[in-house]
């Protein structure tokens, strides 16, 4: 294995929500684990549990790109803090359908839906009645999935992009 | 060098293996859901396969190169050279600065004249002009051509030693550069031939030519140890770029084409040095070797003539 597949597996991003409440932590490149400080869980209504959830999902991904170009610096053995610019027609094009690149993920029982367009505009979208029907715990875990499902998703879309317009 | 793992140059063919069958690995997940049949996989694997097969043998002959220390004993060789001809006159190598002590066994030579004072004819004549006098200088100019063969190994000692450098740092960016591709980013990387900057030029050693007249030799050495270099060219970054298995490998074929040809002509400096120098020493041998004397063919008949031994009083 080279030395940025071992980084990716093994990061470990951190992020908190804007309101500070619900901390993310990122690991083995698209797991999600969510913690609410002492029991805020159960005071949030549906729609401020939403922003905040999506506010932290912009935070916890720009940590992962962070992390990301650290890992490509040491893989590379130079310093890279982010994307060169376009150089072509080619990478404008790709460029411009990453940003408006949509994913999402849903977690198994459908309660959780996450989205985002270009890793940069994210929407929670969250089922009437899940906040009284699931525990923190079991809240955390769906979200896991759906957050999981929607990182596969980006990826394996960027896969395709790639393909049509470097191949 | 690279990041926390260190590809080491001794693993070279097993990180080509790694190149291969990353590769091959890295194209079957792109065929997406084709990759479940198994009768679309039963043409479509062997074609991959073929399409990355050439991968060890790419790097096959740089696991071959010459070992950097296998040039040692001939640089030690040359160094008890330079210490046998080290006369008073030049005692510091000119081309990487290093400090020879005299010999004095040299300076007998200069100091037989008084032997011969009493020997006259041409032939005692001769044996001033043409050995004594002189013998300072030859034996300058030979330190010099010591000097400079020596520079020449150690800098294709060094010309090795770079270049496994080289060959690693590629087989490592496209180990990092499959891994890197399928990330959001554009996959770019760049390569420096270090093996560029691995030898340096030390213009214009001069030799003593006698009168006023002075020629000069280009001499080339490693860059890390000559005294006085022009300076060794910058090693060029190469940029490198792509998005699939095909075109990662692609790329590496490209650099590994580019070292190729950096060693060439690093090779054909050093080569370059030493033909210049060689014709200089053939186009001008007497400032390097001494006449052969005429006592050297004399025979009992002719020795006690004026040409050969001559008169002693």
């Amino acid at each position: 294995m080279g030395v940025l597949s071992d980084r990716l597996d093994g990061m470990r991003v951190r992020a908190s929500s804007p309101d500070g409440m619900i901390v993310g932590e990122l690991r083995n490149r698209t797991e999600v684990y969510l913690s609410f400080v002492d029991g805020t869980y159960r005071r949030y209504g549906k729609q401020a549990l939403e922003d905040q959830l999506a506010g932290l999902a912009r935070r916890l991904w720009a940590g992962r790109m962070r992390e990301y170009y650290a890992a490509v610096s040491a893989a590379f053995g130079e310093t890279i803090r982010g994307e060169s610019p376009a150089t072509g027609q080619r990478d404008v094009a790709y460029y411009a359908a990453r940003d408006d690149l949509v994913a999402e993920g849903r977690s198994a029982d459908g309660r959780v839906y996450v989205a985002t367009q270009g890793m940069r505009n994210w929407t929670v979208r969250i089922a009437d009645g899940t906040l009284r029907a699931l525990t923190e715990e079991e809240f955390a875990v769906r979200v896991r999935e759906a957050a999981g499902e929607l990182i596969r998703d980006q990826l394996g879309k960027i896969r395709e992009l790639k393909q049509q317009f470097y191949d | 060098m690279w990041g926390i793992r260190q590809l080491s140059y001794e693993q070279l063919m097993q990180h080509a293996q790694e190149i291969r069958q990353k590769a091959i690995q890295k194209a079957i997940e792109h065929l997406g859901g084709r990759r479940n049949s198994r009768e679309y996989m039963s043409q479509k694997r062997p074609e991959i396969e073929r399409t990355f097969a050439d991968i060890p043998e790419l790097f096959q002959p740089f696991a071959e190169m010459p070992t950097p220390v296998s040039f040692d004993p001939m640089i030690n060789e040359m160094r008890q050279t330079l210490g046998v001809l080290s006369s008073g006159q030049e005692i510091k190598d000119p081309i990487d600065g290093t400090i020879y002590p005299a010999n004095i066994i040299l300076d007998k030579l200069s100091g037989s004249e008084s032997y011969i004072e009493d020997w006259t004819g041409r032939a005692a004549m001769a044996f001033k002009s043409g050995f004594v006098d002189p013998f300072p200088s030859i034996a300058r100019n030979q330190f010099i051509i010591a000097a400079v063969l020596k520079s020449a190994m150690e800098a294709n000692k060094e010309m090795w030693a770079t270049t496994r450098g080289d060959i690693d740092q590629i087989a490592h960016k496209t180990i990092e550069a499959l891994d890197r591709m399928d990330d959001c980013g554009k996959n770019e990387w760049t390569i420096t031939f270090t093996v560029v900057a691995s030898i340096a030029a030390v213009a214009a050693v001069p030799v003593t030519a006698g009168g006023s007249t002075a020629l000069a030799i280009t001499a080339i050495g490693a860059a890390s140890q000559v005294a006085a270099a022009v300076g060794p060219d910058d090693p060029p970054s190469n940029p490198f770029s792509g998005e699939s298995p095909e075109s990662v490998v692609s790329q590496m074929r490209q650099a590994i084409h580019n070292l190729t040809q950096e060693i060439g002509n690093v090779e054909r400096k050093i080569s370059g040095s030493l033909q210049k120098t060689h014709e200089l020493l053939s186009t001008n041998r007497p400032l390097f070797v001494s006449r052969r004397p005429e006592l050297a063919s004399a025979t009992a008949r002719t020795i006690r003539s004026p040409e050969e031994m001559g008169y002693s009083t």
